[in-house]
């Protein structure tokens, strides 16, 4: 792993009673992509804000590449336009009044104001139609935003971030605007930029797909606190607590009970024995976390692993697969994927990999 | 960043200041050899009397020039800061509403024994006067009304206009000059609203709708509007009534609160002199004092029959002329 | 770095904001705006026993003439401005700049000789009886109090057009679509979608025009008197001028007016509440096909009838009268003069001076109410607190107050002997006037177009290393630069014409255009009033067609290369 090169420690905020962040801590690398995933409320939004400088933590540290950004303790502060970065706003946040290629001089033009780079007009402008040829934006720099489509807009918003090749770029929702259809191609074209300027991003996002998808390490936050910080592989495999689960992927979640002999057993007394993670006996607050991959329908008997015995309740196609529900007695309903429709109403024969599943404790205890 | 917030707020403090000081010229020359004249109109008697008075004497004067209302409505705001040294007025009872309050101090012209009209104690003189007559329209009317009540003939029913006497002091003065001399009394003006007479506005409504052609004759007109427009080449023509009319003397004053109180002295004198009788006739006005001609283009003092009119008791009971008027002329 | 530096948590602050402290902020509009009410106030109060002669039926009445006159006005300019803006926004026009300009040209004639000039007008023997004397007949159902609501309505209409243009605009492209896809007929959709979407913008102006008319004396004077309609400036203005003068009286008739105004700001501050109806921040609305040729047609009749009874009529009327070189020989051609322009301009005719102190004092109290109104409005953007919430209340206090109270008010208050310094008897003292008098106007303007901004604006800005002055002068001079405009035209526009503040505030030797077309017209002649007020009336509205130009051209430009 790299050194660290943004820091985030302890950081906490309160307006009155209510509690916006608490206590969150995580650091980035340089060069790598994180994002901050959280369903709406949760105070990503604000995080990241704290980091641009457009709000400030009640406590806590900021630091990215030996610049201090904030510390509660030291009384730094750093103004917003000296932190060296670039953003992109969720609904872009474009000046109605400049054109494109204003919009991606204006980084470079301030730097030059203030005094921190000795740019000339030409370079200037070299340089930024240089981050619209990159953005495939050439030709379009004379427009207003009204002249341009919303992806034209979302190019314009991202060229303008990292035009003057900041030392961190923000993007606050930056493809939640887009259309479904198209914003996994735009977004991997994007990102790709990005990656291939070796530019360090932190991104805010509610959608877990696009987050799963682009990132290198993704940070969990609900209600104002950091659940998990992890690679999207870890946190869909590992979740550390049933709200992690629950909030990235799909997931089955049964109640663990103790076994005869203190031992997990799900409550129709299948064994759990081997499964990955912790049980705390006498608790019962445990999950087992299955996801749907994990559970096949078995169109022939297999006695290695535990069989449950279910009618389908539901039954939905979801491009190239087919989603079952399943009410097990016992278990309750199971998410079930499945190469083939069932009709709804018939019986079929449930197995499942224990192996790739995990016990996760109830949220309510997740802090312990 | 602080170094430029304050440049920012110094440039605006610095626009601001250039802004108030080009607001102020008036201000700069408000000292030294000055006087400060309130006067009711006309606009150019006023003007010409003062121009002349600082030509003779090089003091300078501050000229605040509006009708009788407003100047008395001005005095009253300022009374606790009063400003005005000289104030000339338009209705010679309000010389003596502006006595009774107290705000007055009596003066002795060089001229003041050849004015016609003096108020008591020397407190205020007559500079000018006008008279009210029937100002009629000579493209629409070839016989006016000689009298008064010839006016309730039905020739001229819808036809004639009178000031509002609520907007207009010389209308009151008629009114109540007609009420304390003739023995028809409120009659009369019951007998001109039954013919369809209207009251509008003041002197200068009245005068616009009979050059317009809108109505035939002015009722109780002041005469010099008139012959001012007359002059112009405007189709007037003007009758003093066989029965008497209102002549209303124009009071100038000092206020007891003068600052230049000398100034103040000299200018009344100036404006009591055959100088300044010149420009009080030349602006159509009778002049106010003994022997000196009138402008000849109108009718001298002499040739108006002249009700005497108890102006102390008429200011006692404006209210309820204008109250009956309303009333009588709907 | 200290901290007491940090921004509020809302987001982003604009640093010079800061240099100025709230409480000063709030000291000077107590004394703009407060100290001339409350000196008001105190001329009422002592004359304890008088208040009960106050309720005497000639005051009940003119009390509620005085209502009846407001609504009638209201209504009237309520359904104009709905016309006309349907119709510019219908002819495609309603957003260029110069067809804003001219919708306010009805609001820039100064009321008493709109008034002249229709009586003039409609006069037996006036102009419509020359022009088409068949239709003569209308004279005596306009001099009645039918007419002096049209003259009025039409002067005051453009207030509520202003505030109308902006919402019929985003109904037509965005909320009329889905009713019309859903098979709505043309009632239905006015009913349902059109009124209920304009309507607390529209009640907002129409309470407006409400306090204006119960406020103005120049029509009700001039044309009042002549259909026996007192109200009760009419009786406050009598009370100002005719002896015995009494300003207790007539600081107490205002209170009335004061306790009517109150009562209608009020009951739309409640509706306001209530109906809490936020409409989108209007990004790109989708541009219609242009209505058929029909609709255009119509709106181009609306526009057309609207402009000739609000400018045409009046404002020609006072042309032509200008235009006669004996007023009395009527208007033929070979009575047509520029004689009495020729005469007011000399060196001694005064106007030319009168023209140019206008001029100057429209353009210093312009400046400083758009200085006051952006220091407010950013203030009140960035540093919320009760604190400043009151001062912009106060700021628009004077909208709640008619004119002529506030001019007394001023003479009370600044001519207090206590005052250790005093603009009065200055010109000061009118641009003192006319920013007060107006500054709500300017205020609302500039603060709307400030609220409108997402604060992704500046945000961007500062996320990108835009310093505090790049961002000002690049960032949101051009974005607040429309509804800076629009204040200012607002002030300068009127101050150009307003007759109630010179007429009490000018100092001695100050003639302004208003003043001298006032006097000319009680005193001299009508050709030379009407030929200044022509004369300025082009002046302004050039003025302002300039410096609409300027700015568009300016926004255009708006570049940082």
């Amino acid at each position: 792993m790299q050194p660290t090169y943004l820091s985030v420690l302890n950081v906490g905020k309160s307006i009155g009673s209510q509690v916006i962040l608490s206590c969150v801590s995580f650091d980035v690398c340089g060069g790598e992509f994180v994002s901050i995933l959280g369903p709406s409320g949760a105070g990503k939004s604000t995080l990241l804000r704290m980091v641009a400088g457009l709000e400030d933590p009640d406590d806590g540290e900021i630091a990215c590449a030996d610049d201090t950004f904030f510390s509660s303790s030291r009384r730094i502060r750093r103004r917003v336009e000296e932190r060296d970065i670039g953003m992109v706003f969720q609904d872009f946040g474009l000046w109605p009044h400049l054109s494109v290629l204003e919009h991606v001089a204006f980084p470079l033009w301030s730097r030059r104001r203030r005094g921190l780079a000795d740019w000339s007009r030409a370079e200037i402008v070299a340089r930024a139609e240089d981050t619209l040829r990159l953005f495939r934006m050439e030709g379009l720099g004379h427009r207003r935003p009204h002249e341009l489509s919303g992806g034209q807009q979302q190019r314009t918003a991202f060229a303008r971030a990292v035009a003057a090749r900041p030392k961190l770029v923000l993007l606050d929702e930056a493809f939640s605007g887009l259309d479904p259809q198209l914003r996994s191609g735009v977004r991997e074209e994007l990102v790709g930029i990005l990656r291939e300027s070796a530019m360090t991003v932190l991104s805010v996002t509610h959608d877990q797909e696009e987050a799963m998808a682009v990132s290198d390490r993704i940070l969990v936050l609900d209600a104002g606190r950091a659940l998990q910080y992890d690679t999207p592989a870890e946190l869909y495999d590992r979740p550390k607590n049933i709200r992690v689960a629950s909030f990235v992927g799909r997931a089955n979640l049964l109640p663990v009970l103790d076994g005869a002999g203190g031992g997990p057993v799900l409550p129709d007394g299948t064994d759990l024995s081997e499964v990955h993670g912790n049980h705390r006996p006498g608790y019962g607050g445990d999950h087992l976390v299955l996801r749907p991959e994990a559970v096949t329908v078995l169109e022939t008997a297999d006695p290695g692993s535990p069989q449950w015995e279910g009618r389908v309740t539901r039954h939905q196609f979801v491009l190239g697969r087919h989603e079952l529900r399943v009410q097990v007695t016992g278990l309750g309903e199971l998410s079930v994927y499945h190469d083939r429709a069932i009709a709804v109403g018939e019986v079929v024969r449930l197995g499942a990999r224990l192996d790739r599943s995990r016990l996760v404790f109830d949220s309510a205890d997740e802090q312990q | 960043m602080n170094q430029r917030i304050k440049g920012i707020a110094a440039a605006a403090a610095g626009l601001l200041g250039i802004l108030a000081v080009s607001a102020y010229p008036a201000a700069a020359s408000a000292s030294g050899g000055s006087l400060v004249v309130y006067s009711a109109g006309p606009g150019g008697l006023a003007n010409q009397l003062v121009q002349a008075f600082e030509q003779r004497t090089g003091i300078q004067v501050q000229l605040f020039q509006s009708t009788t209302g407003k100047v008395l409505g001005r005095l009253q705001a300022e009374k606790s800061n009063p400003h005005a040294d000289v104030v000339m007025l338009a209705d010679w009872s309000a010389g003596d509403a502006l006595q009774q309050e107290g705000m007055l101090q009596p003066f002795h012209p060089t001229n003041g024994q050849r004015t016609i009209w003096k108020g008591p104690d020397g407190m205020y003189y007559a500079y000018s006067a006008s008279a009210l007559g029937i100002t009629y329209n000579t493209k629409l009317v070839k016989n006016p009304p000689q009298t008064w009540l010839a006016a309730l003939n039905p020739q001229w029913d819808n036809k004639i206009v009178m000031p509002d006497p609520a907007q207009s002091g010389s209308a009151v003065d008629f009114v109540g000059g007609y009420l304390q001399t003739q023995v028809l009394g409120m009659n009369y003006f019951k007998d001109l609203g039954e013919n369809g007479t209207v009251v509008q506005g003041a002197n200068a409504d009245a005068l616009n709708q009979v050059l317009t052609g809108a109505k035939d004759m002015v009722l109780a007109g002041v005469d010099y509007m008139a012959y001012a427009d007359i002059a112009k080449g405007e189709p007037l023509g003007i009758v003093y009534p066989k029965e008497g009319t209102v002549v209303n003397p124009r009071p100038t004053m000092i206020l007891k609160s003068a600052h230049n109180l000398a100034n103040a002295r000299l200018f009344e004198d100036f404006v009591l002199s055959d100088a300044g009788q010149a420009i009080v006739a030349k602006n159509y006005l009778l002049p106010g004092a003994k022997g000196y001609p009138a402008n000849p283009a109108r009718a001298a003092l002499s040739s108006i029959n002249t009700w005497n009119v108890n102006w102390v008791d008429l200011a006692k009971h404006k209210t309820s002329y204008i109250e009956s008027i309303d009333s009588a002329l709907q | 770095m200290p901290r007491q530096d940090f921004p509020s948590w809302r987001g982003g602050s604009v640093a010079p904001v800061r240099a100025l402290p709230r409480p000063l902020l709030l000291l000077v509009f107590l004394i703009l705006m407060a100290a001339p009410v409350l000196a008001v106030l105190a001329q009422a109060a002592p004359l304890g026993d008088r208040w009960v002669r106050l309720f005497t039926p000639d005051t009940l009445q003119a009390l509620r003439d005085t209502l009846v006159l407001g609504g009638l006005v209201s209504a009237l300019s309520a359904v104009l401005a709905i016309l006309a803006a349907w119709a510019l926004s219908a002819l495609d026009v309603a957003q260029h700049p110069i067809a804003r300009v001219l919708s306010l040209v009805p609001f820039m004639g100064p009321p008493y000789l709109m008034s002249m000039g229709w009586i003039m007008f409609m006069d037996p023997n006036g102009y419509l009886d020359h022009l088409v004397p068949a239709l003569s007949g209308l004279g005596p159902a306009f001099f009645s109090l039918w007419g002096l609501v049209l003259i009025m309505a039409l002067h005051l209409f453009p207030i509520s057009l202003l505030a109308t243009l902006q919402v019929i605009e985003m109904v037509r492209t965005r909320y009329d679509p889905p009713a019309r896809t859903h098979g709505a007929p043309l009632w239905y959709r006015v009913v349902r979608v059109w009124l209920p979407v304009m309507a607390p913008g529209l009640l907002g102006a129409t309470v407006l025009v409400f306090v204006k008319t119960i406020g103005e004396f120049g029509a009700p004077l001039v044309f009042g008197s002549m259909v026996r309609f007192p109200v009760l400036t009419t009786a406050i203005y009598l009370k100002m001028t005719n002896w015995p003068i009494d300003f207790g009286v007539a600081a107490q008739l205002s209170t009335l007016l004061l306790a009517v105004v109150f009562l209608v700001w009020f009951g739309n501050d409640l509706y306001q509440r209530r109906t809490r109806l936020v409409l989108d921040s209007g990004s790109a609305a989708h541009r219609l096909a242009r209505p058929g040729t029909a609709a255009r047609w119509l709106a181009g009749v609306i526009v057309g009838v609207i402009a000739v009874a609000s400018v045409v009529i009046p404002m020609g009327s006072l042309l032509v009268t200008s235009l006669l070189r004996i007023e009395g020989d009527g208007a033929t051609l070979a009575n047509l003069s520029i004689v009495h322009y020729l005469d007011i301009f000399r060196p001694s005719g005064g106007a030319g001076q009168a023209l140019f102190s206008s001029l100057r004092l429209a353009l210093i109290a312009a400046s400083a109410a758009l200085v006051l109104s952006l220091f407010l409005a950013l203030v009140a953007r960035f540093l919320p607190s009760r604190l400043v919430r009151w001062t912009e209340w106060l700021g628009l206090l004077p909208n709640a107050i008619p004119d002529v109270l506030l001019a007394i008010g001023l003479i009370l208050f600044w001519n207090a002997r206590w005052l250790p310094f005093t603009p009065y008897d200055t010109n000061g003292m009118l641009v003192i006037g006319f920013v007060i008098v107006l500054f709500p106007f300017c205020f609302t303007y500039v603060r709307a177009a400030l609220f409108r901004l997402p604060p992704t604006t500046w945000d961007a800005a500062r996320a990108h290393q835009g310093g505090t002055w790049l961002i000002a002068r690049r960032i949101m001079l051009p974005l607040l630069a429309p509804g800076m405009v629009a204040g200012w035209t607002m002030v300068f526009a009127v101050s150009m014409r307003d007759l109630v503040v010179p007429m009490l505030l000018s100092p001695p030797n100050a003639t302004l255009v208003s003043t001298y077309i006032y006097g000319q017209y009680t005193q001299g002649s009508m050709p030379d009033a009407a030929a200044l007020a022509v004369v300025t009336l082009l002046v302004t509205v050039l003025l302002l067609a300039i410096v609409q130009w300027w700015s568009l051209r300016a926004r255009m430009r708006g570049a940082i290369l």
